[in-house]
């Protein structure tokens, strides 16, 4: 069994680790009824105390994934194992890379973390909650406003111009307000610099700024943890650059913890932690 | 607030700056069109029925009693009493039978009808504008009033004379004897806009009748007409034992084998053009399918963002229910436009009077009924619904993780 999640690497950023304040997204007590409020102080406190310099380990782990097996049927009638007990731990605030060959598993780990596929074995928990044995309804409204994901295909819906994909996750989430969504998208598109593209198709827009608008629709939810998977993958390398920059700064200004998964070695070494995965198998950093 | 899954299919069909897909425009004129054919010719086919109706109404009388095909010599009792009902608005003693008529040595064998002159209330309308070129109080116990078009065939006009051979005429003669004929004026012309009246019937008078058939005092029916013709076969029942041994029957009976050809024929059509929906639903089946592929990423994103298989399900059954929906009152719209407009349509693709030739009036009649634009419309929309559901289960056995990892 293989725990190399279980580290002590502390944020870059530590004061605007803990600025949920400062979220361009929709803000916390929007979200949860007031008695969540309490608990998402306690979070913010235990944040706290992080920025004072303590281990940043002390406070729960917004992602926890211990020994997940997956396996798929092989068309021969055997049993292909993807993942054979990889494990991963990520803290508040907190990005972390994954990196690994082709095949390896990463994909199918990201899935499995995120309750998109059912896993053999082991077990996951959000923000200390177990998740793997829900059923998929409660899995799917934890899933809206937990995490948000970007992929390398950018998944725009064709028919939404930017500013109304960038609404409709806060939508299915319902978290929809009319007022305060619009203008919490209107300004992260601004963040991620699309003031003047708001009402483009996405047949209108580049790739780059395809890729853009996509990561302010997985952040207008004020999501704990961000799901990337190959983000840059079908840019070009300056545009990937400046995306991932932006990207990054984002994260950690909305005071979302983030797993990366990239080819790119610039852009691990980058994040707070870089993991490597092979085999199924989440190597020790 | 409506539910986001409400708000992404509205979008899918109706894109932001492109106001409505190529897709949802196709679809809902498809969808018009069939329900335009199918109400269209429903309502044309109502109004056949209708016309014919009133038309077999107005020449037959709501209500006729008849002694078994017998001539009816008690009738005058009778008829006083059925005339003293408050729901008679006519009583007509009536005797009508096959002529042989020549003019011009032309000969026409049309059915002759007696017109009370004496008491000169009939059943027919006359108040409906059915005499032309002449006066019905000219009609005498020499005279005539032929139907429009029968006057037409045999090139007689007012002032004319004709002359009638009937069949009594022919018991009457002895052997080797000419039967004489009765030479009546023509008066009048009577034209009801109903062809097989107009070119079959000639009105005299019931004496002239009377003696044409040797009925002596006799009828052969009392016809009548009703202040509320939906009544008559209340009324019909209500009198029956009054008026025993008579027979009592309504027009309906008396005409029920021609109006149930017209009813099996709206049945046959509108079968026929259910098809036409049935395509439109398979393009939209097969359009949304496609689309569904298509979609494959998005969907599953938005599973990733918390979108239940349901929600999937409900988009694209919606996209179908909205084009049923819309398609339906769009042909609804459209066939009360073409209606509008449908003189100048079938003059310009069969012409007036070929029309008048074939079918028994000279305008296109049209009769919407309810019942036939609501049914229309749920067929139409149900077809379209399920439509959508195909692809819809079809989107919601995607997996999320499949989707995403179709790259
Ligand atoms: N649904 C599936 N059915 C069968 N095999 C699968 C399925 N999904 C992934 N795999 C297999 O799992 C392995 C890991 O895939 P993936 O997680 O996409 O790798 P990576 O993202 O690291 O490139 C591959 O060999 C792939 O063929
Ligand atoms: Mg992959």
């Amino acid at each position: 069994m293989n725990n190399p999640a279980d580290d002590n690497s502390a944020p870059k950023e530590q004061d605007s680790a803990c600025g949920y304040q400062n979220g361009g997204g929709i803000p916390r007590e929007d979200m949860y009824g007031a008695g969540a409020k309490v608990q998402i102080e306690n979070a913010v406190n235990a944040d706290k105390e992080i920025g004072a310099g303590e281990d940043l380990s002390k406070g729960t782990p917004v992602l926890e994934a211990i020994d997940i097996t997956k396996s798929f049927p092989s068309p021969d009638g055997g049993k292909l194992e993807v993942l054979r007990g990889a494990s991963i731990k990520i803290h508040r605030a907190q990005s972390v890379s994954l990196m690994g060959e082709s095949g390896a598993g990463k994909t199918t780990f990201m899935n499995a973390v995120s309750a998109l596929e059912r896993i053999d074995g082991g077990s996951i928990f959000w923000d200390g909650e177990r998740i793997d044995k829900l059923f998929s309804g409660a899995q799917a409204a934890r899933r809206a406003r937990f995490m948000g994901f970007v992929f390398q295909s950018y998944c725009l819906v064709p028919e939404l111009d930017a500013l109304e994909n960038v609404m409709l996750s806060a939508r299915i989430a319902g978290l929809y307000k009319p007022f305060k969504t619009r203008k919490a998208a209107r300004d992260l598109l601004e963040k991620v610099g699309l003031k003047d593209r708001l009402k483009y198709l996405p047949s209108k827009l580049s790739g780059g700024e395809k890729q853009r608008v996509a990561i302010a629709r997985a952040l207008i939810n004020s999501p704990s943890l961000l799901l990337a998977d190959e983000p840059t993958g079908n840019l070009d390398e300056t545009t990937g650059e400046e995306i991932m920059d932006m990207f990054l700064r984002l994260c950690s200004s909305e005071g979302a913890s983030l797993l990366l998964i990239t080819h790119n070695p610039d852009f691990a070494k980058r994040t707070d932690k870089a993991l490597k995965m092979s085999k199924g198998i989440i190597l020790p950093s | 607030m409506f539910p986001w899954w409400i708000y992404v299919a509205f979008k899918q069909m109706f894109p932001s700056r492109r106001g409505v897909s190529f897709f949802a425009a196709v679809s809902i004129l498809g969808v018009a069109l069939g329900v335009l054919g199918l109400f269209g010719t429903q309502s044309v086919m109502n109004g056949f029925h209708a016309k014919i109706s009133q038309k077999l109404r107005d020449t037959t009388g709501d209500v006729i009693i008849k002694q078994g095909g017998r001539p009816i010599s008690e009738w005058k009792g009778v008829l006083e009493k059925l005339s003293a009902y408050p729901e008679v608005v006519a009583a007509e003693p009536c005797a009508k039978g096959p002529v042989m008529m020549t003019f011009n040595r032309v000969p026409v064998f049309p059915i002759l009808r007696s017109y009370d002159t004496i008491r000169d209330k009939s059943v027919l309308p006359m108040e409906k504008g059915f005499i032309r070129l002449g006066k019905l109080d000219e009609l005498d116990d020499d005279s005539v009033i032929l139907g429009q078009r029968l006057a037409y065939a045999m090139r007689a006009n007012v002032g004319d004379t004709v002359e009638v051979y009937s069949p009594a005429m022919l018991d009457n003669v002895g052997k080797d004897e000419i039967p004489m004929a009765a030479r009546l004026k023509v008066v009048a012309l009577l034209r009801t806009d109903f062809s097989s009246v107009d070119s079959n019937v000639a009105l005299v008078s019931l004496r002239r009748m009377q003696e044409l058939y040797s009925l002596g005092d006799s009828i052969h029916e009392i016809c009548l007409r009703l202040k509320d013709p939906s009544m008559d076969e209340d009324f019909a029942i209500r009198i029956s034992k009054e008026v025993s041994p008579l027979s009592v029957s309504t027009w309906l009976d008396a005409n029920e084998s021609f109006l149930s050809v017209i009813k099996m024929e709206k049945t046959m059509m509108s079968i026929i053009i259910l098809l036409i929906i049935i395509v439109a639903s398979f393009s939209i089946c097969i359009s949304l399918y496609t689309s569904v592929l298509r979609k494959t990423r998005e969907t599953g994103l938005m599973c990733a963002m918390g979108a239940r298989p349901w929600h999937i399900i409900c988009i694209y059954c919606l996209q179908g229910l909205l084009i049923g929906v819309v398609g339906s009152l769009a042909g609804l719209a459209l066939t009360v436009l073409v209606m509008h407009f449908r003189e100048s349509l079938v003059e310009i693709m069969v012409g007036r009077e070929r029309l008048a030739e074939f079918y028994y009036f000279s305008s296109l009649p049209v009769k919407y009924e309810f019942a036939d634009a609501w049914r229309a419309c749920v067929f139409a929309t149900g077809l379209c619904t399920l439509a959508g559901f195909i692809p819809a289960l079809r989107a919601a056995a995607m997996r999320a993780s499949e989707a995403m990892r179709n790259e």
